[in-house]
């Protein structure tokens, strides 16, 4: 009996810490969360991101620094061939993609920096991303401003550089007379075999 | 021939009844009429049955009205889906019909004579259904008012040029259904009972009278007839290659990978011929079944219908290869990714599916011996409508959903600052629900509810044709009799052998005239 109850006893206190921890990672998240950080904070920099408009201009600049470059035991926490990814959240869909605005290697202080012409006023909500040369996501932040000057999404005309653009009317104009005419033949001719059926009725003969 | 068309071939009209000289067929005109006058039960169960299929189709569209096209799969990512196959695939099919019977009718094959009814009344019932894709697909109703009106046009629009063009076709398969109806509809006249007061009776009057209009079958009748047919036969194969070609303008003129090609105009055209002769077979088969027309829609007629399948399959599979080889092999960046998508990637199922039972199977049934009948061809034409929808929707969904800024779009699943979903897709999704799909079931079913009732009031088969048809027969079954004859005026008729079988019987006729 002994022998048999002393792994049951093992096995039911193993289990119930392992339920006990389960539950308290489930209820508190944030504590798990606080703890993870707080082990992993000496080795993490954090990625800071300010954004902010050019006076006067339909221009922002959006720039990111990595903090601390250097890990305690000296090493560098920018692996080389890191590029800093900006995107800014479009507002024009639900499930607000982000669109890429450019990228730039970071320095060697760890900084990035680029500019944008904002497509439209109001809240920017700019995210930057650093990835390794792998293209392995490393580290992110993001900050929002608010546009005062945009500049036209659709500027450019695409017309002029269609090598038809230019016939466009007469092509209009003549497909349409084409149809109009099928239309014509058409009921022209129901109507033509309705009249001219009957008219030798009269005669109820004819030969070839 | 025995009594009136001593005095020519076809051309005279007795003075009682109107009917032409050419002999008028007892059994041909009672199956003509045998839906009009067929009082079986099964019609109103299987009529039932279909109706309450479109019912559920309409409740289906009024939910999506209620509640936007979202809950037809629709999203951000896949902004085209069923809807436009449908559009595509219930045009595809109204094609064959009309086309068919035009080259037929042209090219004067005799054997088309039991098929032309049933394949122009296929075109005539499906291709409103098509065009009614145009109202879910839009989504919002009151745009077909901006489609319709000329002062809201978007004449640089594809679309409104694909309303043009599939409003003058259906315009000419109407007048093109309508002129053969005009003889048979005389005929159909004398078959009412005069007795006969019933509400149904009455209807049929007035419409054949309206129908028939002055027509007397004299030769002069017939002859402006004949002539009005071949011209809306000779105008409507361009129109229908414009229609389907103008229908593939909506997806060619886009910048989209997999929609931007130069190939589709000729591609659809192929695929709506390859479609719509299949759905004549089908249709042909299902009418011949249920009206026991056995005798007169017979197992030639599909095997010739399954060679026309066999040409038209060939030449899309070829496209089809075309398509994929040029596409494959300049390999952009975006064409690559949407190739590789289809034939080996997300989409390779229906592609594939669509390659065996639509592209292999329906060649391999009709060059075999063995299955080259009636059933095989019906079967093989089951494989061709399905498997060509499945493929509109390879046409269709692939580029819809394919992001076209790729690598800097990405998706964020939260909107937390720094918690960014590296996950990025370069591919949305589109999911069926069952909206979309009991649209789609309404409108298939609408195909046989339309023709079951439409030929509760039109005769199934042309009887003027038929007739006339068989008289040719006869003739021609006289002449090759008359030509064994030594001394006879066959050596001149052989001269004529390549001639049409009307122009053989008439020369027939003539000669003898002069014997005699």
């Amino acid at each position: 009996m002994k022998k048999v109850l002393v792994p049951k006893i093992f096995v039911s206190v193993a289990m119930l810490v392992g339920l006990s921890t389960a539950a308290v990672w489930w209820l508190f998240p944030g504590m798990a969360d606080a703890a993870t950080v707080s082990n992993s904070s000496v080795a993490q920099p954090s990625l800071t991101v300010q954004a902010s408009e050019v006076p006067g201009k339909a221009v922002a600049t959006v720039s990111a620094v990595l903090t601390p470059l250097y890990s305690p035991t000296g090493a560098s926490m920018v692996p080389p061939g890191a590029k800093a990814y900006f995107y800014v959240h479009l507002t024009q869909f639900q499930s607000s993609p982000l669109l890429l605005l450019g990228s730039s290697p970071l320095n060697s202080g760890g900084a990035a920096q680029i500019s944008y012409q904002p497509t439209w006023k109001g809240q920017q909500q700019v995210v930057v991303e650093v990835e390794n040369s792998a293209g392995k996501s490393l580290y992110q932040g993001s900050t929002s401003f608010v546009a005062t000057r945009f500049v036209a999404p659709f500027k450019g005309t695409v017309e002029a550089i269609r090598p038809d653009g230019g016939i466009g009317r007469a092509v209009v104009v003549a497909l349409l007379t084409i149809v109009a005419l099928v239309w014509i033949a058409l009921l022209a001719t129901a109507v033509r075999v309705n009249l001219g059926m009957g008219m030798n009725a009269s005669q109820k003969t004819a030969s070839v | 021939m025995d009594g009136p068309n001593s005095s020519g071939y076809g051309m005279a009209v007795s003075a009682s009844s109107g009917s032409t000289l050419i002999e008028p067929r007892e059994d041909i005109r009672e199956a003509a009429m045998r839906p009009v006058f067929d009082k079986g039960r099964w019609w109103k169960f299987i009529v039932g049955g279909l109706s309450a299929v479109v019912l559920l189709g309409i409740i289906a569209w009024a939910v999506q009205l209620a509640d936007g096209l979202g809950v037809a799969g629709y999203n951000n990512r896949a902004f085209w889906a069923v809807y436009e196959a449908d559009l595509v695939a219930f045009i595809g099919v109204s094609y064959g019909g009309a086309v068919v019977s035009a080259i037929l009718r042209l090219t004067k094959a005799s054997w088309r004579a039991p098929l032309t009814r049933i394949a122009e009344a296929t075109a005539l019932v499906t291709l409103p259904i098509g065009m009614l894709f145009i109202v879910p697909h839009l989504g919002e109703p009151s745009r077909i008012w901006e489609l319709v009106w000329p002062p809201y046009w978007n004449l640089s629009s594809p679309i409104l040029w694909d309303f043009i063009a599939v409003s003058t076709y259906l315009l000419a398969t109407a007048v093109f259904f309508y002129l053969p109806l005009i003889p048979d509809a005389k005929i159909a006249l004398e078959r009412i009972s005069p007795e006969d007061h019933s509400l149904k009776a009455r209807t049929l009057r007035v419409l054949y009278r309206s129908v028939a209009g002055r027509y007397s079958g004299s030769y002069s009748d017939r002859r402006l007839l004949h002539g009005s047919i071949g011209l809306v036969a000779i105008m409507i194969i361009p129109m229908a290659v414009s229609v389907h070609s103008v229908l593939s303008f909506a997806f060619a003129s886009s910048s989209r990978a997999g929609y931007l090609e130069t190939i589709f105009p000729v591609y659809f055209v192929v695929a709506a011929l390859y479609s719509g002769v299949a759905l004549v077979v089908i249709s042909a088969a299902l009418l011949r079944k249920a009206y026991h027309l056995e005798r007169y829609i017979t197992s030639r007629h599909f095997v010739r219908l399954g060679f026309i399948i066999a040409a038209m399959g060939a030449a899309y599979l070829y496209l089809t290869f075309t398509e994929y080889l040029i596409d494959g092999y300049s390999s952009t960046r975006d064409e690559a990714a949407w190739v590789r998508q289809i034939l080996i990637g997300r989409y390779w199922i229906p592609f594939w599916f669509y390659f065996v039972a639509a592209g292999v199977l329906p060649l391999v049934i009709i060059a075999t011996k063995r299955f080259r009948n009636t059933k095989g061809v019906v079967v093989a034409s089951s494989f061709i409508v399905f498997a060509m929808w499945i493929k509109r929707l390879v046409i269709v969904i692939p580029p819809a959903t394919e992001a076209l800024v790729k690598s800097p779009l990405k998706v964020a699943t939260t909107t937390g600052a720094g918690h960014l979903a590296t996950t990025a897709s370069a591919w949305g999704t589109y999911h069926f629900t069952w909206v979309p799909i009991s649209i789609t079931l309404a409108a298939t079913a609408a195909i046989p509810l339309l023709l079951l009732v439409l030929f509760k009031f039109v005769p199934i088969l042309p009887i003027s044709e038929m007739e006339e048809m068989a008289e040719v027969d006869e003739v021609i079954e006289a002449a090759q009799v008359a030509m064994e004859r030594p001394g006879s005026w066959g050596g001149r008729l052989s001269t004529l052998h390549r001639g049409s079988a009307m122009t053989r019987a008439r020369v027939y006729e003539q000669s003898r005239r002069q014997e005699q």
